[in-house]
């Protein structure tokens, strides 16, 4: 493969406009590398060129964000890259987050492959938008060299359309993507060499990074239940006798919905219990025990709940993924609220 | 406590006239062992056969696998089950190297959650290398319960049946020189090495999934084992869910983290010992007092470290989870075993649930992944896959056909034991 | 699914055997059932007892709805 063009964005400073003062700089395009630009260029050996610089202030970019990305994709598709390199933005979060941005874009709009650098804890390296790789870079510039390098190497891979190792051999963040491989040690030895680590002291990288669930407010209290309608939805694996949507025991691609108006109890001889997660024989002989409906319309009948909604919800949430777990929720979410719902009872086991 | 292992190399298994052991080649007397296994009333047929590496050949329905052993001196056979309950793990105990036997079956009567999921071995191709056992010659013995046996009963009477081949393949070493002599014991070390436990939540649903030590269930209550017991057939399998997860009795004998911390004994680390307790608790404060109980019983052993492993899937990882975090919290430092439920295209998060202690977690691989296992001339163990899988649409077909299947169907390919290199890595 | 169902401004009384979970994952209102195969019943019981037994556990599910809470909050029946 011949030589590949390489557009580079740089911020204000490291395009050698200024520094603060010329934050509100408007987008410019420039032939050749510029400032890092230039090692990037030779680290790149011969394999691609830097054509290009495309260089706008952070606070430009920050403070009018649609028109002044417009602006750059403008020059970044005039400058007709094969590869997109901004940064590397360092601990800077403006400059990050202008990065992550017009990587996005110019993936997403000009179908250009994009590649940024940014040290892991960037705003930007959050906000980046999917197929945006990020390389790591240090916090500040005092690393330049080594980040460069790293930015070149993943460039000529991306460039050429090679396929990428591990994020944790070449340097980049994690995209969120997982792959199996055959390594040289086993499981156990892993897991002994990194406690020992632990207990050393010594820096380790774990195989899984655990996240921070994201947070959803509490929803505000019902007011008044004697007055509410109320539904019910079940994740327990109940599902009509013979299971005739063909839920299944687990990871379950599908909810479904019966109607339980007129009805004073859950029969067995009307629902079973399809979970395949636990030990179904008690739910399956009575399954009030997984959706109370005889306690709940008593409730009903004496007048301590409005009434309840005609529809039962229901899957099996055996090692549901959480991803299709959100999903079914939203979709039940959004059915609740159209039918005017005010609050559910959840039933999980 | 000490424990000579004396290993018997095995490069092949014939049938023969005589059960015997000579130069590597192990002959079995088919008939002898099959009558010898059907003196079990519970069990009404046994079919033998042989697979070997790479032959073209697939194994289904594979309930346990078990590495041939006998105990010569210090204790009995798979106490509990063969023998008495009285502790193994000293004295002198010959192995069969490169055996298996692998015991198949389909439990009449299993059904729902007390049912069994199919589990696969490949003898060759690409999907071989994800089983512990397509590196060794296994005697596979399918075997059928009597009529009318319970899924419990059927399971009992597969399981003495390949513990009782175990011995019987190992007998022919009694008198003869072993090929390599192992010397297992934790003797006093440098009070400097930091003191490191094992923690193993072994798993445990009910009568049926379960896991034996000395013939009984494992407890919710950690119990201090010394890692002897369990290599010298202290543990013994029972567990028939998902077949990526299982921890056969053979991983159990060889178990990967105990041969770990035991080569790392007085180098790296004093092995203080395992806490052996259970996965797929049901009732949330009997999850908590585990957690709570290993903790302090870790405290009071002095240790600064530990292995937490698990078994199984689902909401074991709660119970794993817990563990870390009580363990965490009362300063003993973890490390987490664990495989991933990522879909086949691995964009999902790996795991089921977590604490915020858990920061270092290793992967034994995303069961989900699919792996090809091309067509093979001989099918093992049944003759077609069990009903009970239908979500896996591969298994509407014939048994010896091409299918592609997720590793979750493949025997111990994810299991969290670490026996294999195989790892879940982020990209 | 509880957590999306909360999102839209739905309170939710989400019953379980294992509180832990929901509560590692940030689920409002969780209410503690009685165990994994029987979450609200108790198969030893008479069916009497069982039938009063469940109508005290949903009481109890009910009544968190109308509870003010900042944090993922465990309750139990009174």
């Amino acid at each position: 493969m011949s030589t590949f063009r390489i557009v580079h964005y740089l911020n204000q400073f490291f395009g050698g406009l200024g520094g603060e003062e010329k934050a509100d700089a408007a987008p410019t395009l420039r032939a050749g590398p510029i400032g890092p630009g230039v090692l990037l260029h030779d680290l790149c050996r011969g394999q691609a060129e830097v054509a290009a610089t495309v260089t706008c202030g952070d606070n430009r970019m920050a403070e009018h964000p649609a028109e002044t990305l417009r602006a750059v994709l403008d020059l970044v598709r005039e400058a007709k890259p094969d590869l997109l390199v901004a940064g590397p933005a360092f601990g800077s979060g403006r400059y990050g987050l202008a990065c992550a941005a017009v990587c996005s874009a110019a993936r997403q709009e000009l179908g250009v492959p994009a590649v940024t650098a940014m040290s892991p804890d960037n705003p930007g390296a959050e906000s980046r938008g999917a197929h945006v790789i990020v390389a790591i870079s240090g916090p500040t510039a005092s690393t330049m060299k080594a980040d460069l390098e790293r930015l070149a190497r993943l460039a000529v891979k991306i460039g050429r359309r090679e396929p990428l190792g591990a994020a944790d051999d070449e340097g980049y963040l994690p995209s969120g993507r997982r792959v199996n491989e055959f390594g040289t040690k086993t499981g156990a030895e892993r897991m002994v060499e990194m406690l020992l680590r632990k207990v050393r002291g010594e820096p380790f990288a774990s195989e899984v990074v655990v996240p921070a669930f994201e947070p959803v407010p509490p929803a505000p209290p019902v007011r008044d239940l004697s007055t509410a309608t109320l539904a019910v939805v079940t994740t327990s694996g109940l599902v009509g006798a013979g299971n005739p949507g063909g839920v299944e025991s687990w990871r379950a691609t599908k909810w479904e919905k019966y109607d339980i108006s007129g009805l004073s109890e859950l029969s067995p001889d009307a629902f079973t219990c399809v979970h395949g997660g636990y030990d179904t024989r008690h739910i399956r002989a009575n399954p009030n025990r997984a959706v109370p409906l005889d306690a709940l319309r008593a409730s009903e009948r004496e007048g301590r709940i409005g009434r309840l909604h005609d529809v039962l919800y229901t899957t099996v949430g055996n090692v549901m993924p959480v991803l299709r777990a959100s999903q079914f929720g939203r979709e039940i979410a959004a059915e609740l609220r159209s039918a005017g719902v005010e609050a559910a009872i959840f039933t999980a086991t | 406590m000490q424990l000579e292992l004396l290993g018997f190399t095995v490069r092949d298994v014939r049938f023969g006239a005589r059960t015997d052991l000579a130069g590597g080649v192990l002959t079995v007397d088919k008939d002898a062992l099959a009558s010898h296994l059907l003196e079990d009333p519970d069990l009404a047929e046994v079919r033998l056969a042989i697979a070997r590496p790479g032959d073209s050949t697939r194994i289904i329905h594979i309930l346990d696998a078990v590495e041939p052993r006998l105990k010569v001196k210090g204790g009995g056979d798979f106490p509990g089950f063969l023998s008495t309950p009285t502790p193994v793990g000293a004295g002198v105990t010959h192995r069969l190297e490169g055996v298996t036997v692998l015991v198949t079956g389909t439990l009449s009567g299993a059904a729902d959650s007390q049912g069994l999921k199919e589990s696969i071995v490949d003898m060759s191709g690409p999907a071989a290398r994800y089983n512990p056992v397509s590196g060794n010659v296994n005697l596979v013995i399918e075997v059928a319960a009597r009529p009318g046996a319970s899924p419990v009963e059927s399971a009992a009477a597969s399981r003495k049946a390949a513990l009782k081949a175990a011995v019987y393949l190992a007998s022919p070493t009694r008198g003869l020189t072993p090929d390599r002599r192992e010397s297992l014991a934790l003797p006093p070390v440098d009070g400097a090495l930091p003191r490191i436990g094992y923690v193993m939540p072994a798993m445990s649903e009910g009568e049926l999934h379960t896991t034996f030590f000395y013939g009984r269930s494992v407890q919710s209550l950690p119990a201090l084992v010394h890692p002897n017991e369990i290599l010298d057939g202290a543990l013994v399998s029972a567990d028939y869910w998902i077949a990526c997860h299982r921890s056969p009795t053979y991983l159990y004998q060889n178990e990967p983290v105990i041969r770990s911390l035991i080569a790392r004994h007085g180098r790296d680390l004093e092995f203080a010992g395992v806490l052996l307790c259970r996965c797929l608790i049901t009732s949330q404060d009997e999850k908590m007092r585990q957690a709570s109980q290993t903790a302090k019983v870790a405290r009071m052993l002095g240790i600064r470290g530990a292995v937490v492993t698990m078994s199984n899937g689902g909401h074991a990882y709660l119970d794993q989870m817990l563990i870390c975090r009580e363990l965490e919290q009362a300063g003993v430092a973890t490390v987490l075993g664990v495989d991933e439920y990522s879909d086949a295209d691995g964009s999902d998060f790996p795991l089921v649930t977590t604490v915020p202690e858990a920061t270092a977690v290793v992967s034994m691989g995303n069961q989900e992944q699919i792996v090809d296992c091309p067509a093979v001339d001989t099918v093992l163990g049944g003759t077609a896959f069990l009903a009970g899988n239908s979500y896996e649409k591969a298994f509407g077909q014939a048994p010896g056909s091409a299918l592609s299947v997720a590793l979750r169907q493949i025997y111990c390919s994810t299991n969290q034991l670490g026996w294999s290199t195989l790892r879940g890595r982020a990209y | 699914m509880a957590k999306e169902i909360e999102r839209v401004g739905i309170p939710v009384a989400f019953c379980t055997a294992i509180p832990a979970v929901p509560l590692s994952v940030g689920v409002s209102r969780i209410f503690q059932g009685k165990a994994v195969t029987c979450l609200l019943g108790d198969a030893s019981l008479p069916a009497e007892a069982e039938r009063s037994l469940r109508a005290r556990l949903t009481a109890g599910a009910l009544a968190t709805l109308t509870r003010e809470v900042n944090e993922p909050t465990l309750f139990r029946a009174d």
